[in-house]
């Protein structure tokens, strides 16, 4: 199966008077329109590897292909455009925007893309994605007037606005009840089945984790295991 | 840039009362600088009119001091057409002469003016407080200091003797009052014609006087440089009243600088205020600039969004100070006033000096929100995600 995301021999080193080897040599692919997840305790390294993923932290050796394209080798607003186009992020902390309204929200990546106003097909695919992760009675909420599962859920729509190619998510349910977060799994799962999406799912979460098609488990900056169901 | 500016338009909607406190500071300043330009503006603006505004900016006379112009018709056509600033020309005929009644006597200056063109650069109409301008030959118009002196009225006749002790008489047409005491008290005004006549000297004139557009007051020195080319004649002297008002020109100057300097000075407080207010605003919206750039934003379009900012609040704080500043200036002219009403200083409202101070504060704004673009280029998602 073709590979979406590849990362080879990533080392991450924090600090330079004290230095912290986070990362050390990790190698790891996934292939396209595969459901990953990606455990390991605290501090074991998995928010690092993420962000590295993402193209939002850079590795201190090693390089990181997404879709085939080497990123290390990219200018900082290239590097931006990509990611607003082939990557779709869900953090712990739904990170909406408090001064726009949910559709807003999850418009915002398309406005970015195109630096303007969303069209109207790009509005009517935001309302599509609302009513599937269940928002559509509150699309024109503000972010700060909705509860943290929906806010979560404006997140993925947001994530998905783009029709990303991967998307990468740091404990997405972490902030959430054992309702919420069996709801929004079931979301992420059906996404990947509806549109191929590729999902990379960071979670503490074992019985959650258990869920995905692959599991890796992370730690002390190192892959410990790698199973395939 | 239309994402950035309804991104910066949000930011500022959504801290309302801080937009609102940012835009009143700016204004204030606005307001204190228009008032304070207009109401120095103003004062110059008396102080230039009191003072040379019924004089001649540009004074030909001949350079032996002994002898008069002939002539100046000519003369007078050579120097408006030299410059356009030129704006009012007469010949004068001046000279001294001992006015003797009922045993008392003063010596005036008879001046004699070709009465229709001097009323261009003394505004006699506006002065006269009695009686009528001397129209007719052997009439004279005296002033309100000589009038009480020598309790003269319209129409009586006087009694005056030349330096070659002749003896002539003239009619009293009006009284005037130039609230200069020396005028008042020193000037017999008449027509040119009678002043020759009175003195036998046809044809000739002591000197010729000039005044200069408002606007080009300050350039009286450059156009009499001008006037002095195009007569192009070694025998006459030209004058400005720059050159005879060191002392006047000097003060002018002093504050016009002093109030450059307010006006600066409040003008880079209220920058300096903007700049840290909007430097405050990037770390307010740090998360919001972070969860931006981790979708994907540039770098250039960050930063703009603090400079829609800076620009949107110039534009409100500069309209809210032209109001304020206007206002401050109409409630001065309506309750700073003297006895009679009118205002202690007019103030100079100029459309232009408040065009300028308003685009000064808006430039003033957008380069202090330099600061927080600046700043919002090296914010960094990962921090944001990382520290949350």
């Amino acid at each position: 199966m073709e590979t979406i995301l590849a990362l080879q021999n990533i080392n991450k080193i924090y600090g330079t008077a004290v230095k912290t080897q986070v990362l050390t040599d990790v190698s790891v692919s996934f292939a396209n329109g595969s459901f990953n997840s990606i455990i390991g305790q605290s501090g074991s390294g998995k928010s690092t590897l993420m962000n590295i993923m993402g193209t939002l932290d850079t590795p201190t050796s090693g390089e990181v292909f997404v879709g085939g394209v080497n990123t290390s080798k990219m200018s900082a607003s290239a590097l931006a455009s990509y990611r607003n186009r082939t990557i779709g992020f869900v953090f712990q902390f739904h990170y909406l925007l408090p001064e726009f309204t949910a559709l807003e929200n999850v418009l915002m990546p398309s406005r970015i893309g195109q630096g303007g106003r969303a069209n109207k097909e790009t509005i009517e695919r935001a309302k599509d994605l609302m009513k599937l992760v269940g928002l559509e009675k509150v699309i024109n909420n503000n972010a700060t007037q909705m509860s943290g599962g929906q806010q979560q859920r404006t997140a993925i729509a947001r994530a998905l606005l783009n029709q990303p190619k991967l998307i990468l998510a740091d404990e997405p349910t972490g902030n959430l009840d054992s309702v919420s977060t069996e709801t929004i799994y079931d979301l992420l799962r059906d996404i990947n089945e509806k549109f191929g999406t590729t999902f990379v799912i960071i979670t503490h979460d074992r019985r959650i984790a258990e869920k995905a098609d692959r599991i890796i488990e992370i730690a002390d900056g190192r892959i410990n295991l790698d199973i395939t169901r | 840039m239309k994402l950035s500016f309804d991104i910066a338009v949000r930011f500022l909607k959504s801290s309302l009362a801080q937009t609102i406190i940012i835009i009143l500071g700016i204004g204030i300043g606005v307001s204190v600088q228009i008032f304070i330009g207009s109401l120095i503006n103003g004062l110059q603006k008396s102080l230039i009119d009191t003072t040379i505004g019924n004089s001649s900016h540009i004074t030909i006379t001949s350079s032996d001091k002994e002898a008069l112009i002939e002539d100046y018709d000519v003369l007078i056509r050579k120097a408006v057409e030299s410059d356009e600033r030129v704006s009012e020309s007469s010949p004068a005929f001046d000279a001294a002469a001992l006015l003797e009644q009922d045993g008392e006597s003063q010596s005036l200056l008879v001046r004699g003016f070709d009465m229709e063109k001097a009323e261009g650069i003394y505004a006699f109409t506006e002065y006269i407080i009695e009686g009528n301008l001397p129209q007719n030959d052997g009439e004279v118009m005296l002033g309100v200091a000589v009038q009480e002196d020598f309790g003269l009225e319209v129409g009586d006749e006087l009694t005056l003797i030349t330096p070659d002790r002749r003896t002539v008489t003239c009619e009293v047409s009006g009284f005037f009052d130039y609230k200069v005491s020396q005028i008042n008290k020193s000037w017999c005004v008449t027509e040119l014609s009678t002043a020759q006549a009175l003195f036998e000297k046809e044809d000739v004139v002591s000197s010729i006087e000039f005044q200069v557009r408002e606007q080009d007051v300050f350039a009286a020195d450059a156009v009499a440089k001008l006037v002095e080319a195009a007569l192009d004649q070694d025998n006459l002297e030209v004058t400005n009243w720059k050159a005879q008002n060191g002392q006047l020109l000097s003060g002018l100057q002093g504050q016009s600088i002093s109030s450059l300097m307010i006006q600066v000075f409040v003008m880079i407080s209220v920058s300096l205020g903007i700049a840290s207010v909007l430097a405050i605003t990037v770390m307010q919206k740090s998360r919001q600039v972070g969860i931006l750039k981790a979708m994907g934003i540039k770098n250039a379009a960050s930063s703009l969004i603090f400079l829609f900012e800076g620009l949107i609040l110039g534009i409100f704080g500069a309209a809210t100070g032209v109001l304020l500043g206007l206002g401050l200036a109409f409630s001065f002219t309506k309750f700073a006033v003297k006895p009679d009403g009118s205002p202690v200083v007019a103030l100079l409202i100029d459309p232009n000096f408040i065009l300028i101070s308003g685009a000064i504060a808006v430039g003033a704004c957008i380069l202090a929100s330099l600061i927080p673009a600046r700043k919002s280029l090296t914010l960094n998602p990962i921090d944001i995600i990382r520290n949350s």
